[in-house]
């Protein structure tokens, strides 16, 4: 059986707080991702699971409201892509790259 | 052009699931199915034998074209419609995806889930009134 219009938008809205709820798990996700990153910056596991987690945001919290944060995520995510699809991993080059992006995501969290 | 009614929508994040099987059900009236992995959907396609599937492209340990293979394996979804999922993705994978056979369109992600079920039933109405 359908719900009401209202009834309706009251769930969406309802998983909308659900999602912003969950999202200081996602930024602690990030910080430890990144303490590992700071002393093993060649850890290939952790940057795929940067990379996932990146694709995961980007994916799913703009319909959720959050389209500041998808865009940040999609640009770090674009970033970490082709190094984990090369199975390579970050280097001093890419370092600063990954650094700024990372902190623009983090920042978004927030707008 | 056949009706649209049954959709399976095949997503491993439960929060994306969530909001579109609740938008799909209650503003496009559909009777939807979510599966959490290809696995799953091997499991439960042939039972549910929807209209259509909705398949994410990016999954853990199978992927969204892995399962579709494998769907296509059953007789009676060898030609059930799919429309994928994915990531903001570039114009040669998005040509890549819809070369496959029975793969109506490509649906980028995010979405918003208020004009998803419009969004579906545009792509359901063009690809049969092509055929």
């Amino acid at each position: 059986m359908q719900m009401s219009d209202k009834e309706f938008l009251e769930q969406i809205e309802a998983l909308k707080q659900s999602y912003a709820a969950h999202l200081p798990e996602k930024m602690k996700q990030l910080n430890s991702l990144e303490k590992i990153l700071e002393t093993d910056l060649a850890n290939f596991e952790v940057l795929n699971e940067l990379y996932q987690l990146a694709h995961k945001l980007a994916g799913s919290s703009a319909s959720f409201g959050f389209a500041s944060l998808s865009e940040k995520a999609y640009e770090l995510e674009m970033f970490i892509k082709p190094i984990v699809k090369k199975n390579e991993t970050l280097d001093k080059n890419s370092y600063e790259e990954y650094k700024s992006l990372l902190n623009n995501l983090k920042k978004s969290f927030f707008e | 052009m056949p009706s649209l009614q049954k959709i399976m929508y095949v997503e491993d994040e439960p929060d994306i699931q969530t909001i579109a099987s609740i938008a799909l059900e209650n503003i496009g009236g559909f009777s939807v199915k979510t599966c959490s992995c290809g696995a799953d959907a091997l499991v439960q396609a042939p039972d549910f034998a929807p209209d259509l599937i909705l398949l994410d492209v990016m999954m853990p340990d199978m992927d969204g074209p892995t399962t579709l293979q494998e769907l296509r394996k059953i007789d009676s979804l060898i030609s059930t419609p799919v429309v994928f999922i994915t990531a903001k993705a570039q114009i040669h994978e998005i040509a890549q995806y819809k070369s496959q056979s029975g793969v109506l369109d490509v649906i980028t992600k995010p979405f918003d889930p208020i004009t998803l079920s419009d969004t579906i039933r545009t792509i359901w109405e063009n690809y049969h009134a092509n055929v």
